[in-house]
């Protein structure tokens, strides 16, 4: 293992290691633009210089590997390499880059979306002067949208090429490239055809300054207003893990969070701007019971007893007359807490069933690759775990049948079979966010919610457990999905159906379902965990 | 001096091969595939102080020998996208003696085991490249080149390559970036080109003239190499001269000739007799020399300790009427307009600091202006990707320093210092 020294202080490294990259491991601050770990090393920024003895002048530190010197070329007799980060001439190459990188820089922060976040900001703070000593016109260029997801700012760009190599080596399809040469260098899309891949805002994301910015997020609020939390997206069965941004009580942009396991440093389009899937919904703001051609809003209370009347008063219980349909947008635990209620109820195998049915298509692969799961519920392969069955989809009959029905998510997706399936229930009870087609037909609707509301576990289609948190309030009135399904439980008289906290399911669930023992709260994290599950003897669901 | 590498150009015909070949040409060729192995050439031209003659000076032998012993192909490539100001050596092999250039190819590549051999050709370079490769098809006729050469055994194929019009592309990793079809942008090193150049595959990429000289010291011997010129910096060398002197041109001649002998005695003295004021020696990326400094001898090491460079041996004489501000501007908008724009110091700071010298040669110079232009030069040195920067500031901070007093005459009177010598001109017409 190399040993090396950082300003006075060692490290032993992995040999192969890569310099920039310990450094800011160790919490060592080097400035750096053009460097990203997810992408090739360009080197152009040149503001990661670092000095290190018995190399001539500074070196970038991006482009150094630290490797084992002989015993006999050792420094110091044990140090392979020393480096100093913090020297007056690193300091002083890093305000001549400033200097440079900010002579055509129109600093505009107080309208820039990357202000409060930005690299050229925050390094000028530490390291550049308050006066410029460039006094010639400057090079202005127009800003431009350059596909759907993101706008270019030029004279914000410092050319650190992030962008262009993020085209070219994660989505494989090099759609950004630089324009004109020299002091005319611009980013553009190529041949005029719009930046519209399926990853094209984390262009934006890995601006290291605020020239790529997100149409979505434009103008929208000031980054410093946002309080951020960590959950995973639930647009796909990939669960890629996310920073949400709220503010106000609404999000207002989401960005990918590192996990190796799962998305790397990036998400796609579709999970990005997801959330607006639910913008235009009116929200159910209490329970609803069938009257004539409409619904009568109830209280909690009314609705449960009207379940109960409908259903276990007077001996109309028969455990082969009732099906529970559980969900694939739902958490783990909501549908653990559905086989619960089954299993008290005595229901025969056959009464249980997950909705919505499989999704055909190809997955999306680019590059690097990322993938886009054409099973568009994040939670598939949980629900069929806790429900313990094998395959989704409606029972071909729910003729003369008390039916209750898990929507759980946001979406469109009931055919004419679907619909033909649920009307020949007898009584049927949707727990859904809003009025849905699936909703309209019930005779109790129970309000529910919407996503990026959810707390509890979900498990993606590679089989990994991880943490769904709610980012923002559910509405007033309404309930978590797993309070109002352990309520609907008790009023069934199902025992055991109290929980203090969503957190005592997943921790009864690591205790009750094989597959998933011991894949607590704690074990989950914040970046997942496997099941314990061998890879090779499970079906994926997604190609 | 004999002439080596110019001793045909004055022949009617020099470029056909009859030409080369009535002169002893592929004789080398013949006799490395016969007689040698590739290590042995890399040895002999390693012994031969072979230096690479594009500039840097890097002994060519021992370029070779650092290509690696990987299973990989190996490339040779001709850097033949001579665009130096004040430099026109290779032009003229090109078009006087492509199969010189040609033979010290073919023993490169076979030194370093390449089977695919590049020429990169500067794009402006249309009628040499016709010339060239009427010259490559000639060599197939002969049996020089293709499959199994001469029943050695050894396959190679030469393909060329035009630019286009990029100065950068002359630097080697640019070159190769260009080659590979990309954008034509300086690649970071380490890896150096050696080990992974073209398409990631060890490459080893020499000038034109440097090439040229191959195939003599495999026909002669270090012996004879070694006795031209001097001790570190051996064989003949192609200078290139031009600006205010009568008699411009390219001259061959040993290394470490005295500046001042080809000057005024090879090309003539100033023309109408006027002052020598200064010299580029070697391209427009060294350091300008003042008139007081240019006794010296045209080798590597003795310009390096004048503290300019021999770089491509482009010598620009300039004489007493040139306002070296203006000579200053003039250069830095070359650079300004050449910067390929990768890394930032020379994006930005070259052509801030030709705005700049625009602003002082239009009257509107500042007093902090020299100290800002020297300043710029110190954010830009040794801080850039390849060795453009550098190039970019030398001249800007070597005629400030050697002619400062002219700078600050221009910002003080907003005119230039220089009174054109009318007087002399007349005299000529």
């Amino acid at each position: 293992m190399p040993l090396i020294k950082i300003n006075d202080r060692e490290y032993e490294v992995k040999p192969g290691a890569q310099l920039l990259q310990t450094a800011l491991d160790n919490g060592i601050e080097v400035p750096h633009y053009c460097y990203h770990p997810g992408l090739s090393i360009a080197g152009n920024c040149r503001m990661c210089c670092v000095e290190i003895e018995g190399m001539p002048g500074l070196q970038i530190s991006c482009n150094v590997t630290i490797g084992e010197l002989p015993e006999e070329r050792k420094i110091d007799g044990k140090y392979d390499m020393v480096i100093n980060t913090e020297s007056e001439e690193v300091k002083d190459s890093r305000s001549r880059v400033l200097e440079l990188l900010l002579l055509n820089h129109p600093i505009d922060c107080p309208v820039c979306d990357q202000a409060g976040e930005c690299l050229l900001q925050d390094y000028s703070f530490e390291h550049g002067s308050a006066h410029s000593r460039f006094t010639e016109e400057k090079r202005v260029n127009p800003k431009k949208q350059l596909g759907p997801e993101v706008w270019i700012y030029p004279n914000r760009c410092i050319l650190c090429s992030r962008c262009v190599r993020f085209c070219e080596e994660i989505v494989g399809d090099p759609q950004l490239m630089v324009r004109n040469r020299g002091y005319s260098s611009i980013i553009d899309v190529r041949d005029n055809q719009p930046l519209d891949n399926k990853l094209s805002g984390n262009t934006a994301d890995i601006c290291p300054v605020g020239s790529l910015v997100s149409n979505d997020f434009l103008h929208k609020t000031r980054v410093w207003n946002l309080v951020e939390e960590d959950t995973i997206c639930m647009d796909c069965s990939v669960g890629c893990n996310l920073i949400v941004g709220v503010s106000k009580e609404k999000i207002q942009r989401i960005k990918p969070r590192l996990n190796k396991e799962v998305n790397d440093y990036w998400m796609c389009d579709d999970g990005r701007i997801g959330y607006h899937a639910a913008d235009e919904l009116e929200r159910l703001q209490s329970p609803l019971i069938k009257e004539g051609d409409g619904f009568r809003p109830v209280s909690w209370t009314e609705v449960f007893d009207f379940i109960a009347d409908k259903t276990v008063a007077n001996g109309k219980l028969s455990p082969d007359k009732i099906e529970i349909i559980g969900s694939a947008y739902g958490t783990n635990e909501e549908n653990y807490l559905l086989k619960k209620i089954a299993d008290g109820l005595s229901l025969p195998e056959g009464n249980r069933s997950l909705y919505p049915g499989e999704m055909e298509g190809d997955a999306i692969i680019f590059k690097s690759g990322f993938r886009i799961s054409p099973d568009k519920t994040p939670n598939r392969r949980g629900a069929l775990d806790m429900l313990g069955l094998k395959n989704s989809g409606l029972a071909d009959s729910l003729a003369a049948k008390i039916v209750y029905l898990l929507q759980g998510g946001v979406h469109d997706l009931m055919t004419e079979s679907v619909n033909e399936i649920l009307k020949k229930s007898e009584f049927l009870i949707v727990q859904s966010a809003y009025l849905s087609d699936e909703a309209k037909l019930a005779d109790v609707v129970l309000p529910g919610t919407f996503h990026y509301e959810k707390n509890g576990t979900m498990t993606n289609d590679r089989n990994r457990v991880q943490r769904v948190r709610g980012v923002v309030q559910t509405p007033i009135g309404v309930k978590e999905d797993w309070e109002v399904i352990a309520e609907f439980g008790g009023a069934l008289g199902i025992k055991n159906m109290s929980y203090e906290s969503v957190d005592d399911i997943t921790d009864e669930i690591a205790v009750r379902v094989n597959e998933y023992e011991g894949i607590t709260v704690e074990k989950v994290g914040s970046l997942g965990s496997d099941l314990n599950r061998e890879k090779e003897s499970v079906q994926e669901i997604a190609p | 001096m004999e002439k080596i590498l110019t001793k045909n150009i004055e022949t009617e015909n020099s470029h056909r091969i009859s030409v080369y070949m009535e002169s002893g040409g592929y004789e080398a060729w013949k006799k490395v595939l016969k007689e040698m192995s590739p290590e042995e050439v890399t040895d002999i031209v390693k012994e031969s102080g072979l230096r690479g003659r594009g500039g840097a000076g890097f002994p060519a032998g021992l370029k070779w020998s650092f290509v690696p012993k990987v299973d990989k192909p190996k490339y040779l490539v001709c850097n033949a996208d001579e665009s130096e100001p004040g430099t026109f050596k290779d032009r003229l092999l090109l078009e006087k003696d492509p199969h010189m250039m040609l033979e010290g190819i073919v023993i490169a590549s076979y030194a370093i085991k390449a089977n695919t051999a590049f020429v990169y050709i500067r794009g402006e370079f249309a009628n040499q490249t016709v010339l060239l490769l009427e010259a490559i098809q000639e060599m197939k006729e002969k049996g020089l080149l293709g499959k199994n050469i001469l029943s050695s055994g050894y396959d190679l194929e030469i393909l060329v390559t035009r630019g286009a019009g990029a100065y950068i592309c002359g630097e080697e990793t640019a070159l190769l970036t260009s080659l590979e079809g990309k954008r034509g942008y300086p690649k970071i090193k380490p890896p150096f080109p050696a080990v992974e150049g073209y398409l990631r595959s060890p490459t080893i990429v020499n000038n034109v003239e440097t090439l040229c000289c191959v195939p003599h010291i495999i026909n002669n011997g270090t012996d004879w190499f070694k006795s031209i010129g001097t001790e570190k910096s051996s064989g003949p060398k192609l200078y290139c001269v031009s600006g205010h002197v009568r008699n411009p041109g390219v001259f061959e001649l040993p290394m470490g000739v005295p500046l001042k002998e080809l000057i005024f005695d090879h090309a003539g003295g100033i023309l109408h007799n006027r002052k020598l004021k200064a010299v580029i020696p070697g391209g427009s990326s060294t350091p300008v020399l003042t008139e007081s400094e240019i006794d010296i001898n045209m080798d590597f090491d003795s310009v390096a300790a004048a503290g300019s460079m021999l770089g491509s041996a482009g010598i620009i004489v300039m004489d007493e009427n040139t306002d070296m501000v203006d000579a200053c501007y003039n250069l830095s908008k070359f650079y300004a307009h050449e910067t390929c724009g990768q890394c930032t110091p020379c994006r930005e700071g070259v052509p801030w600091m030709k705005t700049i010298l625009g602003r002082i040669t239009n009257g509107k110079g500042r007093n902090r202006d020299i100290n800002l232009l020297l300043d710029i030069c110190k954010s830009i040195e040794k801080r850039t990707i390849c060795p453009f920067g550098d190039a970019a500031v030398a001249p800007v901070k070597s005629y400030i320093e050697k002619f400062r007093e002219e700078f600050d005459y221009y910002i003080e009177h907003k005119k230039s210092m220089i009174q054109k010598n009318v007087k002399s001109l007349d005299a000529v017409n």
